[in-house]
């Protein structure tokens, strides 16, 4: 079990190092110069060859991206003497364009996607696992019919799509909730819970159909099992065979994709935040490749890579638990 | 090589025909199975429509006699910031669908064009998904060894990859004289691949054990005879489900991408840009907003039902 971990965590390090360097070479040939942007007017050869050496594109890529990686570690500063630009460790880089450290801008950004992502994944594994079970346990009646309906519908919808009419219906109609924005969790629980209820909601909404569809097709599934069978043989109560014979042996591939989810969304919810304004990891992203800013570009990246990355590894360690059968050699 | 995949040929060896020889051969019984199941009938019917739609797209808006392209600056409301005149987003008979916000130009043109985009980028990248993970796939289950192992953590890197995020960055980076739709092709189709490649390679693993690869190998058959002639034609269900399930998937993910900024750009009709256009007017031109979300929603929804029954009518697992 630990070797299988150790194993696993230096191939995580590898996909990191790797996404990292990919993001690195991209950008490399980007269309526009960020000394140059940087380097106001007028731009004379001298002060756009310093700009360039202070912010240390004068090196090679793979001597940049080593720089990186140093800096990740042990910290770096940019410049010389008392005007340095500090970025102590861990650096994920330091943006010229807003003079200051990547890690700060996703320290203030990250507590906007963590809450997001943490209320929707609740409130969709809730309603998506149960929605799923009404429609395997009453399949072909009107319930499972109304239920694959609802879960078609949100399957098909775009977040944005149901977020606007959100936006639209409980924030400009009805004036329930605040149409955009986010407020700080120190602020008071009110004001947070309102501003994120309805994206909340919207992300819940799309997500949890999948889920229904899922928990659905696997549990009809299970049921054909002989398994199951023995179980309602024995006159086990139908409450035990679903709840704790077929839904254990559903869960596992539910689980998969939660983890995996829940990784993709704290990595920035890109949409969400695009719709409700709020300004997160996405936002950071979008705003950060809109400005052509590399560092906070390749900085999101890899953070966001880190989920998705530890959010894989998590999933295949609970697998072992999930699922008897699985054996993490 | 979606479009090969309608029409498929009779499997060589039908799964399962040794137990029971079965009257009708699996493509059949799909088929028969398919033509009474109502849901896969109407969505057939609606990707249909859609796909005339994209193809007629010309012909349709020359028949209500506009195109996606001219300003009717005439027909727009200086006093509402240049909101469309009349109701329901000035919709009327010169303009079925209205007309948009600021320009002026036919919404009906603007959705009927969309479908080109979405369809185009939808259909093709999943092709090349296919492609590379059918052939990727195939490959690894039949040669084994380091091959399998270097295409397996290859897939690995792509599967933790931060996909979306990295098709947004590669959206600026590239320069504009290049395509956009085939950028979002090539893009979204590659990263893509390493799902297909799974399955594709679980389903060959099975395969290439069985007395027919056997029987080719021993008459002197050549690795890409065997892959290509004798495990891709079994491999047809798998694929046609897989791209099934993928194409709504895909249409959503370049709506996405262009309602973030990163897609087909303007003047280009597109339903996810058109979309985001929409957002600063939802209170005061709604229609702007609901016909290309209408369409989205419609494409997405008619190729996720129509996944669904092909994979309930080709996966015997689901067979009841």
């Amino acid at each position: 079990m630990l070797r299988y971990i150790a194993r696993r965590l230096i191939g995580m390090a590898v996909v990191l190092l790797i996404t990292g360097a990919v993001t690195y070479v991209i950008f490399y040939w980007m269309p526009s110069d960020p000394a140059r942007l940087s380097c106001g007017k007028p731009c004379t050869p001298e002060t756009l060859h310093q700009v360039r050496a202070y912010m240390g594109l004068n090196q090679p890529i793979w001597e940049q991206y080593w720089h990186f990686l140093e800096g990740l570690v042990g910290g770096r500063s940019f410049g010389i003497g008392q005007a340095a630009a500090q970025c102590p460790a861990p650096c994920l880089g330091y943006s010229f364009h807003q003079s200051m450290p990547v890690r700060t801008m996703i320290g203030t950004a990250f507590p906007v996607t963590v809450s997001i992502t943490v209320g929707a994944a609740a409130l969709w594994l809730v309603f998506g696992v149960a929605t799923g079970m009404i429609s395997a346990v009453k399949r072909g009646t009107w319930w499972d019919r109304g239920a694959t309906l609802l879960s078609l519908t949100g399957v098909a919808t775009p977040t944005y799509l149901v977020g606007l009419l959100g936006i639209l219906l409980l924030g400009f109609q009805w004036r329930l909730v605040p149409v955009n924005g986010y407020a700080n969790f120190t602020d008071g629980i009110g004001p947070w819970a309102s501003h994120l209820i309805l994206p909340w909601a919207v992300l819940a909404f799309v997500n949890a159909a999948v889920y229904a569809r899922l928990t659905r097709s696997q549990l009809l599934e299970v049921f054909g099992e002989d398994y199951i069978t023995t179980a309602r043989a024995k006159g086990l109560p139908e409450r035990i065979v679903i709840g704790k014979h077929s839904l254990r042996a559903a869960l596992t591939p539910i689980a998969t994709m939660f983890g995996m989810d829940i990784g993709l969304l704290l990595g920035g919810a890109i949409i969400t935040e695009k719709v409700f304004s709020m300004q997160g990891l996405g936002y950071l992203l979008l705003q950060g490749v809109g400005q052509l800013d590399l560092p906070v570009v390749v900085g999101v990246t890899l953070f966001s890579a880190f989920f998705v990355v530890a959010a894989n590894l998590l999933v295949d360690i609970l697998y072992g638990y999930l699922d008897p059968r699985v054996s993490l050699a | 090589m979606p479009e090969s995949a309608t029409v498929p040929e009779p499997a060589k060896v039908p799964p399962g025909a040794e137990e029971a020889p079965a009257p009708l051969s699996p493509w059949r019984r799909a088929l028969r199975q398919l033509v009474h199941d109502r849901a896969a009938l109407v969505s057939t019917a609606l990707i249909a429509l859609l796909v005339i739609m994209a193809v007629a797209a010309p012909l349709l808006v020359k028949l209500e006699g506009q195109d996606p392209y001219t300003y009717h600056i005439g027909l727009l409301n200086q006093a509402n910031g240049s909101g469309p005149k009349g109701i329901l987003g000035g919709m009327s008979g010169a303009h079925w669908f209205g007309v948009e916000p600021l320009t002026g130009r036919d919404m009906f043109a603007l959705v009927v064009y969309g479908a080109q985009t979405s369809l185009l980028v939808g259909l093709a990248s999943t092709a090349v998904s296919i492609i590379i993970g059918a052939v990727v796939g195939t490959a690894a289950a039949f040669f084994g060894g380091w091959l399998d192992a270097v295409i397996g953590r290859t897939a690995d890197v792509f599967l933790a990859f931060p996909g979306m995020i990295f098709m947004i960055a590669l959206g600026i980076v590239v320069p504009q004289a290049f395509p956009r739709w085939l950028l979002l092709v090539i893009v979204i189709g590659f990263f893509g691949w390493p799902g297909f490649a799974r399955i594709i390679r679980g389903q060959a693993l099975s395969l290439v054990r069985r007395e027919f690869v056997d029987a080719a190998r021993t008459l002197g058959a050549g690795p890409g005879h065997i892959i290509f002639r004798e495990l891709m034609p079994n491999l047809m269900a798998p694929i046609i489900v897989f791209s099934a399930i993928s194409i709504p998937q895909r249409i959503g993910t370049e709506a996405a991408l262009s309602f973030l900024g990163v897609g087909v750009p303007a003047p280009t009709p597109d339903w996810g840009r058109t979309i985001s256009d929409a957002t600063d007017w939802v209170q005061t031109d709604l229609m702007y907003l609901l016909f290309p979300g209408g369409a989205l929603f419609l494409a997405v929804l008619a190729f996720t039902v129509l996944g669904d029954s092909l994979r309930d009518a080709l996966d015997p697992r689901t067979r009841r």
